[in-house]
């Protein structure tokens, strides 16, 4: 809100000098929520910071092949250390080997595709999902509800690292990057579907539900059109601060040795491999791992800054 | 207070039942085949077939989760497939080692997360509420396996060059052995477990304690003249705790994922380890026992958070 005043303020006072009366007021217009969230993004400091890593982690992902090109090895090239332990960084490896040989700088450019491919699509799927059924759940009420909310309270209590462990051994190691998104998206939709089934539960209470509905809006229509676009913040936030949880859990699942397998370049089954060099190569752990700590940070920052920017009443509860 | 607990227990016992069938899907229905596991790779396709037919894997699908369902109701988890073993007798092994660990995690990951919080929240925006934000930012995105690996090199490795060898690398040594070596060789794990979960817990307490700091009630109790410290800690912090607590329940899950992590970084013959360990021997009956004890632990502790929860905000109407 103050951030738009004071936009409105200026653009007064700029054109206020030279503009004739009549221009003023179409400079002063409308701006939706979604336009004032955006602005409030824009002008916060963390957000930009964010975004660029971001931004720059997705060029990794997407030139990675470059990289492998000006090193002049593949992600996959080895060149076995007659010491068998992993060689320390040097101009032909700036970020050094592991202990095949194999560049880490490549590998970690080659490891940012799976993780975001897996946080961004495990994140979509399970916000997309959890709100769909936590809409259906909340704007029908009775056994559908029932039902629906026990699924949910179900899915939150399972161990879910145990849970997804005895899966990946049932099926083999088959499946990978799929299964992967599949198995996040699975244990990461139960919160969304509640916290959205809470708000459902009071926005059909509202007038204009019952407006729709009195001109004839068939169910389907009031649930997409009525109450989805009404629940859609919300969603977005939580879509923001599940793509770090995601990409934590991906990690986690390749540094226990399932999903995603060897020799596809992924920072959780580098540093799986690292335990047992880090004594003797620091570079193992610690660029694979900043990395990592890297995105994740860089997500949950941009996500706090966009529940900030869509929900401003939460950032003044917190600062007090 | 009877017919909450009575609820409780019966979703606590249909989460039990999914869990269960989930696992026998997975495993007895999928196209696996548990007696060419047993049989090993040598074993010819008359044994299998002996074999199969020892473990009843022949008889129909709904016949064999009958009994699988009833064996379970009887508390047996089978027997190992790689050494005979009752899972039983192997799980209650492991369990010494991963009660240690989670119950020390889980204590020091609540009272760091909560005294952090509170520090933040007293004097918002002041040098230790950024750093309290700041940290619990970078912890809550720190994977446990990352934080447990960088302990590890800097306070294992890095010390012991110099000359401070406190820090084990890893192993476990009993309570009844020696309750120091017991701590030592725990608190890197204990350190690594709760500084991951205990950043959420800061970022909780202070929202609801600033919260808390801004009622009539709060502003009463400093107008009567009570100490700040009997303010924050009497008054205001019994109301800003309950929603901690169902965090807690509902982060017992992640507690056991932490703890299974943990125990791989630093080497803890516990549950986990043990479940990693039956993965690459593909030991399914060890496998399933720990998934369902784990999900009982799970389910067992948030009837207990719940009741506590109950306990500690009398306005929760238990119902």
């Amino acid at each position: 809100m103050i951030t738009s005043g004071k936009t409105t303020a200026e653009v007064l006072g700029t054109e206020a000098e030279e503009a004739p009366e009549g221009e003023l007021a179409q400079a002063i217009q409308g701006r939706s929520p979604w336009q004032l969230a955006f602005d409030r993004l824009r002008h916060d400091r963390v957000a930009i910071g964010a975004s660029v890593v971001i931004v720059l982690i997705a060029a990794m992902a997407v030139f990675a092949p470059l990289a492998a090109a000006i090193t002049g090895h593949g992600p996959d090239a080895q060149n076995v250390p007659p010491t068998g332990l992993p060689l320390a960084p040097s101009l032909k490896y700036p970020l050094g080997t592991d202990e095949l040989g194999r560049d880490l700088l490549v590998r970690i450019f080659y490891g940012a595709r799976v993780s975001l491919l897996v946080g961004v699509v495990a994140a979509a799927v399970a916000a997309a999902g959890g709100a769909v059924l936590g809409i259906v759940a909340g704007y029908f009420g009775g056994i559908v509800d029932t039902l629906l909310a026990r699924v949910f309270d179900v899915v939150l209590a399972m161990p879910y690292l145990v849970f997804a462990i005895a899966l990946f051994t049932a099926l083999n190691g088959q499946g990978g990057i799929t299964l992967d998104i599949a198995v996040i998206a699975f244990f990461s939709f139960g919160a969304v579907a509640r916290i959205v089934r809470g708000q459902v539960l009071s926005i059909k209470e509202k007038e204009y539900i019952e407006a729709a509905r009195s001109v004839g809006s068939s169910s389907l229509r009031i649930m997409f059109f009525d109450i989805a676009p009404n629940v859609a913040a919300q969603v977005i936030v939580y879509f923001s601060l599940l793509v770090p949880s995601s990409i934590i859990f991906e990690a986690t699942l390749a540094f226990l040795g399932i999903g995603v397998q060897p020799p596809t370049p992924d920072w959780g089954s580098m540093l799986s491999d690292s335990v047992q060099y880090y004594q003797v190569a620091w570079w193992y752990v610690v660029f694979p791992g900043v990395a990592l700590l890297g995105t994740t940070l860089a997500f949950n920052l941009l996500g706090d800054s966009v529940r900030d920017a869509l929900d401003p009443r939460y950032n003044r509860m917190l600062r007090g | 207070m009877l017919s909450f607990l009575v609820r409780r227990v019966l979703l606590g016992a249909v989460v039990m039942w999914v869990v269960a069938t989930a696992v026998f899907i997975m495993y007895f229905v999928t196209p696996n085949d548990p007696a060419r596991l047993l049989a090993g790779k040598q074993a010819t396709s008359a044994t299998i077939a002996a074999i199969r037919a020892h473990l009843g894997l022949n008889r129909p699908i709904i016949d064999q989760y009958g009994s699988y369902l009833w064996r379970l109701l009887q508390g047996n988890l089978g027997y190992s497939y790689v050494n005979s073993e009752p899972v039983i007798t192997i799980v209650r092994q492991d369990l010494t080692v991963t009660v240690s660990l989670a119950v020390g995690g889980a204590i020091l990951w609540f009272v760091i997360g909560v005294l952090a919080g509170i520090l933040a929240a007293i004097k918002p925006r002041s040098v230790a509420d950024r750093a309290v934000t700041g940290f619990a930012l970078t912890f809550y995105s720190m994977p446990t396996f990352l934080l447990g690996l960088l302990l590890l090199l800097v306070f294992f490795y890095r010390l012991h060059l110099a000359g401070f060898t406190f820090f084990p690398a890893g192993g476990y040594v009993g309570l009844s052995q020696s309750v120091g070596g017991w701590a030592r060789h725990l608190i890197l794990p204990w350190v690594t477990l709760a500084l991951v979960s205990a950043a959420v817990y800061a970022r909780l307490t202070r929202a609801s304690m600033l919260d808390v700091l801004g009622e009539d009630y709060v502003r009463t109790a400093r107008a009567k003249g009570l100490s700040e410290r009997r303010v924050i800690f009497r008054h205001a912090l019994r109301a800003a705790i309950t929603p901690m607590v169902t965090q807690f329940g509902i982060d017992l899950g992640t507690l056991l994922g932490g703890v299974i992590v943990t125990e791989t970084v630093f080497g803890l013959p516990g549950l986990g380890q043990q479940i990693v360990n039956s993965i690459t021997q593909e030991d399914l009956p060890v496998i399933i026992g720990i998934v369902l004890l784990a999900s009982a632990f799970v389910v067992a502790a948030n009837i207990i958070v719940d009741a506590l929860y109950a306990l500690l905000d009398p306005r929760v109407r238990l119902t």
